[in-house]
């Protein structure tokens, strides 16, 4: 983790104990990048589409993606898991893989995508999301 | 891995010996023990849901180059197709690990890995669009 990442680890992390003190429960391993709607240096973020409107989602870290929501403007109940279109890899350091498990078989597919900064079609992990791993 | 060592070292030998006496072959060939069926040690690929064309190997490789092994129970050739996005099917009998199959478009690498459990498994989404396999990734 290089010192940006750090650094914006602990602002979020700072944000989400001010959030959970003062807003209510917020789940300790919640992971929400930087908090900022935009998607920015170092942060792993999903899109999907509703009419012509991003709909959002950012990560620092490795993550499974049920128990994740959409952002549209507000928070909204659609889940992430089974259902994005695209990924922008800005982590600073490495790949991210994107990955569909299968439930009749077990097997993973994974796709894997550069911190080239472009927002890339999922291909054939379109829909079937179920968790990214950093630098593997 | 003393078996694949072994196996490695028989296979080389095979090799430089047909070169020798018989013609060109390609040094960095693999096709497993050059025998039909998918032996232990062996990453196996298989055209369809039967057996008459199979392709064996026993490391990484890119398919391109590689074509399927005709066997119809008494002849053992190389046939005219191609394993690259040809294959259905893979096994894995690697002694030590898992092995992904992967399909390079668009720029990215989709990769499947399936475990070394003797199993014969639909390549999924790989299917006819495999251009490599690696070991233990």
């Amino acid at each position: 983790m290089n010192v940006r990442r750090w650094v914006s680890a602990v602002a979020a992390g700072a944000a989400l104990v001010t959030a959970g003190v003062v807003g209510g429960a917020v789940p300790a391993s919640a992971d929400n990048g930087d908090g900022d709607v935009n998607c920015n240096l170092g942060e792993i973020c999903f899109w999907r589409y509703s009419n012509a409107v991003l709909w959002t989602k950012q990560f620092w870290y490795t993550a499974d993606h049920g128990g994740y929501t959409w952002w549209a403007g507000g928070a909204t109940n659609v889940r992430v898991q089974d259902d994005a279109v695209d990924v922008t890899n800005r982590d600073t350091q490495c790949n991210v893989r994107v990955g569909d498990l299968s439930a009749a078989t077990g097997i993973w597919t994974w796709r894997y995508f550069p911190n080239d900064q472009l927002r890339h079609e999922l291909g054939v992990i379109r829909n079937a999301n179920d968790r990214h791993e950093r630098c593997v | 891995m003393i078996a694949r060592s072994v196996r490695r070292v028989a296979g080389v030998a095979a090799l430089a010996a047909a070169a020798a006496v018989l013609a060109p072959v390609a040094a960095y060939a693999d096709n497993g023990d050059n025998l039909p069926g998918c032996a232990n040690g062996e990453i196996c690929f298989w055209y369809d849901n039967g057996t008459t064309y199979q392709k064996q190997f026993w490391y990484d490789a890119d398919h391109g180059g590689n074509n399927f092994m005709f066997y119809d129970g008494f002849s053992y050739r190389v046939s005219d197709k191609p394993v690259q996005d040809n294959a259905l099917n893979v096994t894995n009998r690697d002694t030590s690990c898992s092995v992904r199959v992967g399909d390079f478009s668009g720029g990215f690498w989709t990769w499947r890995s399936f475990p070394n459990n003797n199993a014969e498994y639909n390549l999924g989404v790989i299917n006819n669009r495999n251009d490599r396999h690696e070991r233990c990734k």
